[in-house]
């Protein structure tokens, strides 16, 4: 079951890139998938397979249209920051602790942090995520638990 | 060759140049800002925006092909490559005891 759900997304991929629907092709495709998948369940995924139900899948689509808008406004302000003679930065490094119970919220959280406004996730201990932020009004956004909930309702409810 | 609609000329055209000007940016970001922490979210973030807008831009052009899903498929390895990358590296540099820039003091000269 888990080979399968791992096989789903590689052979998806692997129609994307060959753009064939010739049988010789597919049935290339099922076969590598397959094996891939078998894999990447057994050694990847550890205990908590990275699956969404249909309903979270839906609310990953909204929060990903959301991520996208941060990583712009992120950028903007980085070339803000990088542009201006003066620079205005004054970085500080916070400890952000959290509640998530999956692995797979741990890494969208991290890696949701690095491509918003003037964080960068430095390290994960656990539940603790210590942040590199441009100046400490980025610190804010992190502590006000906004980013932190809206993951928790993709992955965890 | 097609003769190819204006509209979308135009649209891939301003996509591209705008990924172009992020890669710049990034650029300028990684020369003057002060550290290895910083220069990082230069690095992310703008690499980030540069690449994806570029590469809509190819697949607009591209117009509805196999190639222009392949160059989706391009956009999201990117999405969450590249903070994977930048993360590996500041979590490889914090935890070597690379302590991070601070206002106020010199900077650093690499």
């Amino acid at each position: 079951m888990r080979t399968t759900k791992a096989a789903i997304p590689l052979l998806a991929f692997w129609l994307a890139i060959t753009g064939s629907l010739k049988p010789v092709d597919v049935a290339l495709g099922v076969i590598f998938s397959l094996i891939l998948g078998a894999w990447a369940a057994r050694y990847l995924w550890g205990e908590d397979a990275p699956v969404l139900t249909l309903r979270q899948a839906g609310r990953f689509v909204i929060y990903f249209a959301h991520l996208l808008w941060d990583i712009v406004r992120a950028a903007i302000q980085v070339g803000e920051v990088v542009l201006d003679p003066r620079m205005p930065i004054a970085p500080i490094v916070i400890a952000h602790r959290t509640s998530f119970s999956r692995d797979v919220s741990r890494v969208a959280f991290a890696n949701s942090i690095t491509l918003t406004p003037g964080t960068l996730t430095v390290d994960v201990d656990g539940n603790t995520f210590y942040i590199h932020c441009l100046a400490e009004r980025f610190a804010d956004d992190i502590a006000s638990g906004d980013l932190e909930r809206r993951i928790l309702r993709v992955f965890e409810r | 060759m097609t003769s190819l609609d204006p509209i979308r000329t135009a649209v891939a055209v301003v996509l591209v140049s705008v990924g172009g000007l992020f890669f710049l940016i990034g650029t300028i970001g990684l020369l003057r800002l002060p550290d290895f922490f910083t220069r990082t979210h230069a690095a992310t973030k703008c690499d980030t925006v540069g690449a994806g807008s570029l590469l809509i831009g190819l697949a607009v052009y591209d117009g509805a092909s196999t190639s222009a899903l392949k160059i989706l498929v391009l956009v999201l390895l990117v999405l969450v490559s590249s903070p994977t990358s930048g993360h590996a590296l500041a979590r490889a540099a914090y935890r070597t005891g690379l302590k991070p820039w601070r206002a106020g003091e010199e900077r650093e000269v690499s």
